[in-house]
């Protein structure tokens, strides 16, 4: 691995940009009504345990990158397609969030730009980044972590001064469990939590190892408490049926702030929020599907690889979906249950199973591919 | 071009020869002849031959470069003494023990050395030294005579302050180290000398504090100055061109001032300084994006004022940066987030404008800055029409025929006021240039555009380094010590540590033990 590190401040904040990307602003868990929050916690504890899991697969091999260990404990003949599909789903996920943003902008900012030029923009900008390797990635990202936190505090802070919360949309609260938590699992679960799941390829680059994965806990408890909050913020604003009918529920609850007729129109903000979170998502995956074909294919210059991979995204984003409502649906129902959940959690814990039945068999002599 | 010197010497010579250099003849009416040609019989090479003492029995002959030595102790100090004042020759005494006694005490000036190589001495004669040279020897003596005339100290012109010492740097080496020198009287400040330049042969001092100073930036800077191959160095410029880390960036990475007080401070704070003959600008390494906000009567004014000016001056280079882009933008893209009452204002401006926004921002700014380069060249008796032409001319009468809107005018103004508030002019230049980027991706990709250039410009920012130093440094990678001092500035007596970011030798400006005393303790009252 090279000497580029990221230390575990860094690791915090790629965590929690990650995690708050897209999310807050496309609204979670508002299947579970005005209890969304509730699930979104509820969810936020099963994505502890899968960090977890990853972290003691890191353990066992510190070196190494979730496609580099999956050969090691299922063997090059089962690992290897394994770790081709891994790279695709990183790069379907990625593409996913690249929709989300591009459609967002254009409903919102740029009506009469077509969505391949905004794709383009997006990747090449993450292009460069990429090209000068996890070190600038982090630091950018660190820096975006100001703003956006200052952005998200600011945009917490319109929204209470102009007295749009009303607490009684959240009543009543625990209606109806079942509900919770089915929402809870695997939908919450499996975005945003379980995509955690693509720092298993950049963990090889933390400076220190064990403060940074301890950092990973804070910053996913951090970062659950705020989308919880967000989402019980979207409800008390709009109320639970406007907010899940709404594709983009903070925008609908920013675009109300008014205070004396003077501040309004903020959802500036938002959009600052959603292009800054969705891009530093967007690049975390970008870089894993490079990090994880450059492994796979034995490819030592990775910045060769950033522009055909670049252009899947590109193309991806275009072609995953015809219509928004198309996009939503099959992100919201039918990839959380037989894309995220197979792959976030079966996966990894079958791993963790096999690799500690070898050790206890005493084969482990962690061979390498 | 020495070649008929060989045959005299022989083989003792061999070695000087390798490098190109042969050692001085013995004859000095051939040494003087040939140190006539070397210079070209150049008119300001001046020779004085006269006989040692009242026995003449050998000659010797003083010679300078007229222009670079101080004429008066050279009158009074070598001429007077050889010629008139030293008694010891009156004896007679042999060659060499003449030599000796010029050598020893004759020569009444403060630096007297020997040369037996013709390079040696010609560089002393360049440097300004007079040279002796006599019958019969083989060497040849300098005394520094150094001098000439140079400008005074005057008050800074770049990096000017209401409080604070007036003094700047001048274009003599000698002087600006003497600026720095009588601020640290420490015998730890270290100055390292080197020539830079091929045909020029420019004094290139690197100055530190033994002790403070990281060892491994030390090597650096030394490593990046000797590599240096270029025939003459005019102005500090060159150097940092040649020791930045990146040169593909609008960025500086190389701090550059004119005040020695700054110089000190930085010093002080572990960094290296390089000063450079005939520039009145000293570079200092290594060096960071917020340093170049960084005044220094951010030091000398009380904290919470220079807190607040100093965000100001943060603020202002934002403004210069984005204001027109955003302008564009949001006339362009998003009408809907100006205010009602404001929007009607301003179409009802922009309906008589025959171009869209862009060109008329594009076409203002550049004519700003066309006004701005010609205030900067035109000779000062001129500067009064410039002055009336840009503010009159483009000013008014551009509106009032319709060519540019008055909102645009403000915001070409507020652009122009804001980049000159900022501490240093480096960093002010760069922001003219990011912002013709982000107004043209402000008018294709309105804020989205701009917010993405953004991300770019940081990221930028990021993959620049200066001397191992990051360059977004306390905040990219957070170091929490140094924030105390970089958007903020807080209380002196609370800035107990250096800067983690360049990695000084000492943590602490203050022994461990002593901090307690630097704190201002509560309720405690002189009476």
């Amino acid at each position: 691995m090279e000497s580029a590190k990221i230390t575990p401040m860094q690791w915090f904040c790629l965590i929690f940009l990650f995690e708050l990307g897209s999310s807050i602003v496309v609204g979670l868990g508002l299947e579970a009504k005005q209890d969304a929050w509730i699930a979104i916690l509820l969810a936020m504890i099963g994505g502890l345990i899968l960090y977890g899991v990853f972290g003691s697969l890191h353990r066992h091999y510190p070196d190494l990158t979730l496609t580099g260990y999956i050969r090691c404990i299922l063997g090059n003949i089962l690992g290897w397609p394994l770790g081709l599909v891994y790279i695709v789903y990183f790069i379907y996920i990625g593409s996913r969030v690249l929709r989300d943003i591009s459609t967002l902008l254009t409903t919102a900012w740029l009506d009469r730009t077509p969505l391949v030029v905004i794709h383009m923009m997006l990747i090449l900008s993450m292009a460069y980044i990429l090209y000068h390797g996890p070190k600038v990635l982090a630091k950018t990202n660190q820096i975006y972590f100001y703003v956006y936190v200052f952005s998200l505090l600011l945009s917490i802070a319109l929204i209470v001064a102009s007295g749009l919360i009303r607490l009684d949309f959240l009543l009543p609260v625990g209606e109806d469990w079942g509900l919770i938590l089915s929402t809870a699992y695997p939908m919450v679960y499996t975005f945003p939590f379980g995509e955690t799941i693509v720092f298993t390829m950049m963990l090889p680059y933390l400076k220190n190892p064990r403060s940074g994965l301890k950092i990973g806990w804070l910053a996913i408890i951090i970062s659950g408490l705020f989308i919880s909050l967000l989402s019980a913020i979207d409800i008390s604003v709009t109320g639970a049926h406007i907010a899940s009918r709404s594709p983009f529920p903070l925008m609908s609850t920013m675009t109300k702030v008014n205070i004396k007729d003077f501040i309004q129109r903020v959802d500036m903000l938002t959009i600052m929020i959603l292009v800054i979170g969705g891009f530093f998502k967007i690049v975390i995956f970008y870089f894993a599907a490079v990090l994880g074909t450059a492994d796979l294919f034995r490819i030592k210059d990775r910045g060769r690889l950033l522009l055909p991979i670049g252009i899947i995204f590109v193309f991806l984003a275009m072609m995953i979906s015809s219509s928004l409502s198309e996009h939503l649906k099959q992100g919201l129902e039918i990839v959380p249950r037989y894309l995220h959940l197979p792959l976030q959690t079966g996966i990894p814990l079958l791993l963790l199973g096999v690799s500690w039945i070898k050790r206890r068999m005493g084969r482990s002599q962690h061979p390498r591919p | 071009m020495r070649f008929f010197h060989r045959s005299k010497r022989g083989r003792q010579a061999s070695e000087m020869e390798r490098s190109g250099d042969i050692p001085l003849n013995d004859d000095l009416e051939s040494n003087i002849k040939q140190l006539k040609k070397e210079l070209g019989y150049s008119p300001d090479l001046v020779v004085r031959s006269f006989d040692l003492g009242k026995n003449s029995d050998f000659r010797v002959a003083v010679v300078y470069m007229e222009g670079i030595v101080d004429e008066k102790v050279l009158n009074q100090w070598v001429m007077k003494t050889l010629m008139i004042d030293s008694g010891e020759f009156d004896q007679k005494i042999s060659k060499e023990e003449a030599l000796e006694l010029i050598k020893k005490s004759a020569l009444s000036v403060g630096n007297v050395e020997s040369h037996r190589s013709w390079n040696q001495m010609i560089d002393a004669l360049l440097n300004g030294q007079a040279i002796v040279l006599g019958e019969g020897w083989s060497e040849a003596i300098s005394g520094d005579t150094t001098g000439g005339e140079t400008k005074p100290i005057t008050e800074p012109q770049s990096q000017t302050v209401v409080r604070g010492p007036k003094d700047s740097f001048t274009e003599t080496l000698q002087t600006n180290l003497g600026l720095i020198r009588r601020r640290l009287k420490t015998p730890n400040l270290w100055v390292e000398n080197t020539n830079c330049g091929k045909i020029s042969r420019t004094k290139v001092s690197m100055v530190y504090i033994k002790g403070l100073a990281n060892e491994e930036l030390l090597n650096t800077v030394r490593k990046r100055l000797e590599k240096i191959e270029i025939d003459g160095i005019l102005e500090s410029g060159y150097i940092e061109e040649f020791i930045q880390d990146k040169a593909w960036t609008p960025f500086p990475t190389v701090f550059s001032t004119e005040r020695p007080d700054i110089v000190s401070g930085n010093l002080l704070e572990g960094r290296v300084a390089i000063l450079v003959d005939n520039t009145p600008f000293a570079l200092v390494v290594p060096t960071t994006f917020f340093q170049f906000f960084q005044s220094v009567e951010d030091y000398y004014q009380r904290f919470d004022i220079a807190t607040f000016t100093r965000l100001i001056r943060y603020f202002s280079y934002l403004v210069s940066l984005v204001t027109p882009a955003i302008y564009i933008a949001l006339t362009s893209f998003h009408p809907e987030m100006i205010p009602t009452p404001l929007l009607i204002k301003l179409i009802g401006q922009r309906k008589e404008i025959p171009f869209p926004a862009l060109v008329e921002a594009l076409a203002m700014e550049f004519s700003f800055e066309v006004i701005r380069e010609a205030g900067v060249r035109a000779p000062r008796v001129l500067s009064g029409a410039v002055t009336i032409v840009g503010a009159i001319v483009l000013g008014e009468t551009v509106v009032r025929a319709g060519l540019a809107t008055p909102s645009m005018v403000i915001v070409v103004a507020i652009t122009a006021i804001a980049s000159f508030a900022s501490a240093s002019f480096p960093i002010s230049i760069s922001a003219r240039l990011i912002r013709f980027l982000l107004m043209l991706l402000g008018a294709f990709f309105g804020l989205f555009g701009i917010l993405l250039a953004m991300i770019l410009l940081i990221a930028h920012m990021n993959t620049l380094y200066s001397f191992g130093t990051p360059y977004l440094a306390p905040f990219a990678p957070l170091i929490v010590n140094d924030q105390k001092d970089t958007l903020i500035r807080v209380p002196i007596w609370a800035l107990y540590r250096r800067p983690k970011s360049i990695h000084p030798v000492q943590d602490t400006k203050v022994p461990e033990g002593k901090r307690h005393l630097t704190k201002r303790r509560k309720g405690r009252r002189p009476r």
